[in-house]
């Protein structure tokens, strides 16, 4: 009976972004579909830089949003999918190495749990909790593998690349769902949710770098057949371009915020150099000009700042020949004009706009800002398939799982 | 240093998995606890209408398996079948005939209330339970008084006078379809002069007390018992406490048993002595024989022989 009957279950993305508060409600059917139901936004107030500064108060947005997600939806929501982002988590590289036990030298699975328990077992410092563990793929005498059961050899070897946040920062996040009766079941970075949203598995096995740039940081993801092998978080978005405008023109942050809608742009073209926009654009009691070319200047500064940063976080790993897929840009700060330009100016590799996977349907939800919430709804469908299917991730598991958006 | 070598290796891989989700120390906000509130109300409401969706679906049920109540009749067809159970005498037959609407009315109609106070007014009847089985059928179950002895009483025309049967509990009733020799073997009970109640007759007082010396002597002395012709309320008015109470059997083979009104048992003991003594002394019957006194029974013969003095019971009186 329990086979026949589809099993579901009502789950929600959060995102507790620095601008605002993101949830969608979605009903995962056998890991198969999902349905997204409802949604509930709200601005943010206590969090920065994707860290909670004021529990209670971020709480409170938070809780507004799932309510809100919930009325829309009208149904409960039974399990939370949980964005992970801020500047404390960090990663490592960690490789496992196991000598095949078997006199014919075959792999056998006790062989791969060695190696992985070797990969998985450097310890972290006092006050550290495990993110993800993301394995980066087998090799077998030094030749890569995608599954090494029942391969000859001697010397298996795998690679993982480990996140690890700040225990009261994650714990704080954990206390504000869990404020609203809420568990969550699973955490995954932003820039892996967003990254599953916004370009296709061509372009992650080939090689690509997805940058999220968000309102309070930065969140960037490289893949290399398939998986991610290195991920990162830069105390750095969109609010500080519009900091940046406020402190150089001398404005306040909504003034500063209009202006960076209206007329921002990540490069300096040659003919910005004389033209003058007005602050307010009405001719209203402290309307002023301002030159144009002072705010490219800034945001232009800014941009470079970010972008170089990403890079130089990379190393030799954002070159064209470890990322020929190239820049992905996405979050709601990619909309910047000319951001693109910028990226490819910096980095040195081709670059374009997120693009959202076209199962999305609605027209609401093909937007940059909710690509993260759109792959935690993804990986949360993906956790309620049964545990036999999800081994049996071929070709056929392929053509029949898909997203459904309504 | 010493601190972190003092952790075990599961400790040190803690992942975010780890950190309790259910510590107590959670934040609420206006938002969350109406929440809360929005889902205990939820909980309480679906219990509410399960709990409501289930009586309902049993009433329904009940409703059309039975109708006991008054006017509870679910049907419009008309009752083609009556069921009739009863512990005595009376019949199906007897029913229709003293009821026939019953058999014409339809079940919407019938009005079981009072056609069961209607029974129970009958005397014979003691509890009439009545029950509507759809679509069809009526059941009726009896369960009817045993009668006791008979009374005497003036008739309708003048001079002349009826039987009435008398059950334990003192009900005066007219007996009907109880077979002939079943009416000839009850006495007659005199001595009393009987109320009148509406268009019967009141209770008799006592009767439960008759009753019992009756079924007694029954059991334990039937051939003495069948000779039994009158029983005398004369100086019992239904309180066996009274003083000089007594209870007086009138006979074929002793002409007058006294009893008093209580512990009947070793009255009874004293009564098989007496028998026995005269049936052995092959005596044609016995005038009278008073066992009402304690430990005593005084015994007098129906001829004139030499007086028998007062006979001795077993415990030496």
């Amino acid at each position: 009976m329990a086979n026949i009957m589809a099993q579901s279950k009502i789950i929600a993305a959060v995102e507790m972004g620095s601008s605002k508060i993101v949830v969608l409600v979605g009903e995962a059917i056998e890991g198969r579909t999902v349905n997204i139901l409802g949604m509930g936004e709200h601005p943010t107030n206590g969090i920065k830089k994707g860290e909670i500064t004021d529990l209670k108060t971020a709480s409170a947005c938070t809780h507004t949003a799932l309510l809100k997600a919930e009325r829309s939806a009208g149904t409960t929501i039974e399990g939370v999918y949980l964005a992970a982002t801020g500047s404390h988590l960090e990663g490592f590289s960690n490789r496992g190495i196991a000598n095949v036990s078997a006199s014919d030298n075959f792999v056998t699975r006790a062989d791969i749990t060695r190696a992985v328990e070797n990969a998985k077992s450097k310890a972290l410092p006092p006050g550290r909790v495990y993110v993800h563990h993301i394995r980066s793929g087998f090799t077998l005498d030094g030749r890569p593998v995608d599954d090494p059961t029942t391969m000859a050899g001697e010397t298996l070897e795998t690679s993982y690349w480990h996140v690890h946040g700040d225990e009261m920062k994650i714990s704080n996040a954990l206390r504000v769902i869990n404020g609203f009766s809420l568990n969550v079941d699973d955490m995954i970075l932003s820039s892996i949710a967003s990254g599953r949203m916004v370009c296709t598995e061509e372009d992650r096995k080939a090689g690509v770098l997805v940058i999220d740039i968000g309102a309070g940081t930065t969140d960037y993801a490289l893949y290399k057949n398939g998986n991610a092998i290195r991920t990162g978080v830069i105390a750095v978005g969109g609010d500080h371009l519009t900091n940046d405008l406020s402190l150089g023109l001398r404005i306040n942050a909504k003034s500063a915020e209009s202006i960076k809608l209206r007329y921002g742009k990540a490069e300096i073209d040659k003919d910005d150099k004389n033209d003058n926009v007005l602050l307010l654009g009405d001719l209203s009691i402290g309307d002023r000009p301002i030159p144009r070319l002072a705010i490219y200047k800034i945001l232009h500064a800014r941009i470079d700042e970010l972008l170089i940063i990403i890079k130089n976080k990379l190393g030799s790993m954002a070159s064209p020949q470890h990322v020929p897929a190239g820049v992905v840009l996405t979050g709601g700060t990619a909309r910047l004009p000319n951001i693109v330009d910028a990226a490819e100016r910096i980095i040195g590799l081709p670059a374009r706009l997120g693009e959202l996977d076209s199962a999305v349907n609605n027209r609401d939800l093909r937007q940059h800002e909710y690509a993260t919430a759109l792959g935690l709804l993804y990986y949360g469908a993906h956790a309620q398939r049964p545990r036999d299917e999800r081994r049996e991730a071929g070709i056929l598991s392929k053509l029949t799982t898909f997203l459904k958006f309504n | 240093m010493a601190k972190k070598s003092e952790e075990s290796p599961a400790e040190i891989q803690r992942t975010w998995k780890d950190l309790s989700q259910s510590d107590g120390r959670r934040v609420s906000s206006q938002p969350a606890r109406r929440r809360q509130l929005h889902l205990i109300l939820n909980i309480i409401g679906g219990v509410t209408l399960i709990a409501l969706v289930i009586v309902s679906a049993w009433g329904l049920i009940h409703l059309l398996r039975t109708a006991e109540a008054p006017g509870n009749t679910a049907a419009n067809h008309p009752a083609r079948q009556v069921t009739f159970d009863t512990d005595g005498v009376l019949t199906r037959d007897w029913f229709i005939k003293s009821f026939t609407t019953v058999s014409t009315d339809s079940l919407m109609s019938l009005d079981l209330r009072s056609l069961k106070l209607a029974l129970e007014a009958h005397g014979q009847v003691l509890v009439a339970d009545l029950k509507v089985q759809l679509p069809d059928q009526l059941v009726v179950t009896l369960k009817e008084r045993q009668p006791a002895v008979r009374i005497r009483v003036a008739g309708t025309l003048r001079d002349s006078y009826d039987d009435r049967v008398v059950a334990e509990d003192g009900t005066v009733y007219k007996g009907q379809l109880y077979p002939k020799e079943t009416l000839e073997r009850l006495p007659y009970l005199t001595g009393l002069k009987l109320a009148k109640q509406g268009d019967g007759y009141a209770r008799i007082p006592g009767m439960d007390t008759v009753a019992d010396l009756l079924k007694l002597t029954r059991s334990r002395l039937p051939s003495l018992f069948r000779t039994f012709r009158t029983v005398s309320l004369e100086k019992f008015d239904g309180n066996p406490l009274a003083p000089e109470a007594t209870i007086m059997i009138g006979g074929g083979f002793i002409d007058e048993i006294v009893f008093a009104p209580r512990a009947f048992e070793p009255q009874i003991e004293r009564l098989t002595e007496m028998v026995n003594y005269a049936v052995q002394s092959k005596s044609n019957g016995l005038k009278r024989v008073d066992v009402s006194f304690d430990n005593k029974a005084f015994v007098q013969n129906r001829v004139a022989v030499p007086k028998v003095p007062a006979a001795k019971t077993k415990s030496g009186a």
